[in-house]
């Protein structure tokens, strides 16, 4: 008895262990070089496009990693995430494709249904539309938290969506990459 | 043609142009007045002016930094589902669910700066405009439109929040939202902490159901920023605010 509870124990760990891989499992987007901390050095140890590994802690823009059992910090965009497999870097959103209607029974109030079959409340719009803020007190605002804005320029690139990284074993196994999506399907 | 003639012309255009551009900015507000009705139908208003004031001055303080220019009215509704609507003409609904998932003010300065995106690129209005385009022969959003029917609009319009947009138009506003916080002065990481966040809610978590069926998944987004260069972003090395963070708090505890 005390010899299958203990089996039992052992498989149970042995299901948690698995599941913990799949829950911080993530892929390297290109060949990356493990540095020993956020902005450090880059150490000895390389991993090539596609690699697995587990993601550990985020700091800022910086990501530790276990990589087969080597400890060091990868940049942020040196990861993939879209592409995972499993655990909580695929979640299954119940997205149904644009322009369907997803009947769902979310949270109090806020579900499809009640969205597409509550009645209007002009008298809260009438509230909402005497909730403006002013100049003066957004400078106090900004002033009081130490809000400085930026004096660089800042703007981001526009990403093509057929960049988007796939692990090579996905896209293999698949059939199916992202440079393969019917033109104009996601182009900004 | 006399001078003073030409200067009538001129003015007379000058006024037909001006007359045109207030009466687009009028229907989309309409639009958008109608959509909030919907929304605020399903959730009331939080009853804290505390509350609806500070996400209207932090909404204000960012909105300087985009080209959007509405005026903007920001609310938080008393919901626990995890989700923000952002309407034309200006109006931005939050829940209190998802502010509760925030830790920081950057973190809700990024969730504000989205949808404040979505409003500046017009993404919902454009949809209206297309529904009325096809539904003209229908008993559709034009002939509400011309009805003056406030209430019907309202209703079709929840159609479009209980869709959601083309996902390319959430890609846009992660984007735009992003320079906006960062350019106010908000740490863009925080924006990586949002998605991570909801990327660690359960897919079947009935919280976020609505919220994960009309967007792409938080890893998808959060892979769109990192291509665009998020990471290159500057961050200030200036220690966090204790200010700051106290009155995030207050504004949490309040809800």
């Amino acid at each position: 008895m005390s010899t299958e509870i203990s089996r039992g124990w052992r498989w149970l760990g042995l299901f948690c262990f698995v599941c913990s891989l799949g829950v911080e499992a993530q892929t390297v987007r290109e060949d990356a070089v493990l540095v020993d901390k956020p902005e450090g050095k880059p150490g000895t140890i390389k991993l090539p496009a596609g690699s697995a590994l587990k993601t550990l802690r985020r700091q800022g823009f910086w990501v530790e990693v276990n990589a087969a059992g080597t400890i060091g910090w990868l940049k942020v965009s040196q990861l993939s995430f879209a592409g995972a497999t499993g655990g909580a870097t695929a979640i299954d959103t119940g997205r149904l494709g644009t322009g369907n209607i997803v009947a769902t029974s979310a949270a109090r109030g806020l579900s499809a249904t009640d969205l597409l079959s509550g009645q209007p409340n002009f008298n809260e719009v009438n509230k909402l539309d005497a909730l403006t803020a002013v100049v003066p007190t957004v400078q106090a605002f900004l002033a009081e938290g130490s809000v400085l804005s930026s004096v660089e320029k800042i703007q981001l690139s526009v990403p093509r969506p057929s960049a988007v990284a796939v692990p090579a074993a996905l896209s293999q196994s698949a059939g199916t990459t992202s440079a393969g999506k019917k033109k104009g399907e996601d182009d900004w | 043609m006399t001078g003073k003639s030409c200067m009538k012309h001129v003015l007379g255009g000058v006024a037909l142009c001006l007359g045109f551009s207030v009466t687009a900015q009028t229907d989309e507000e309409k639009v958008g007045r109608a959509a909030a009705a919907q929304i605020l139908g399903a959730a009331p208003l939080v009853a804290s002016d505390a509350v609806q004031h500070y996400v209207n001055v932090l909404g204000l303080a960012l909105s300087a930094h985009s080209v959007a220019n509405y005026k903007w009215r920001i609310g938080v509704i008393k919901s626990d589902a995890i989700n923000a609507f952002a309407m034309p003409g200006g109006y931005i609904l939050l829940s209190s669910g998802l502010l509760k998932l925030l830790e920081t003010e950057d973190e809700l300065a990024f969730v504000l700066a989205h949808e404040l995106s979505h409003v500046g690129r017009r993404h919902h209005y454009q949809v209206v405009q297309r529904q009325r385009l096809a539904d003209q022969a229908a008993k559709g959003l034009q002939a509400v439109i011309q009805d003056s029917d406030t209430a019907r609009l309202a209703q079709a319009s929840g159609q479009i929040y209980a869709r959601g947009l083309d996902k390319t138009a959430e890609f846009e506003s992660d984007r735009l939202g992003v320079e906006i916080m960062t350019r106010a002065g908000y740490d863009p990481a925080a924006a990586i902490n949002v998605l991570e966040k909801l990327q660690h809610l359960q897919g079947n978590d009935p919280r976020a159901e609505l919220l994960f069926a009309t967007h792409p998944s938080p890893a998808e987004r959060l892979d769109m920023l990192l291509q665009a260069g998020i990471d290159k972003l500057p961050r200030s090395s200036a220690k966090p605010n204790p200010n700051r963070h106290e009155r995030f708090q207050k504004f949490i505890q309040a809800i």
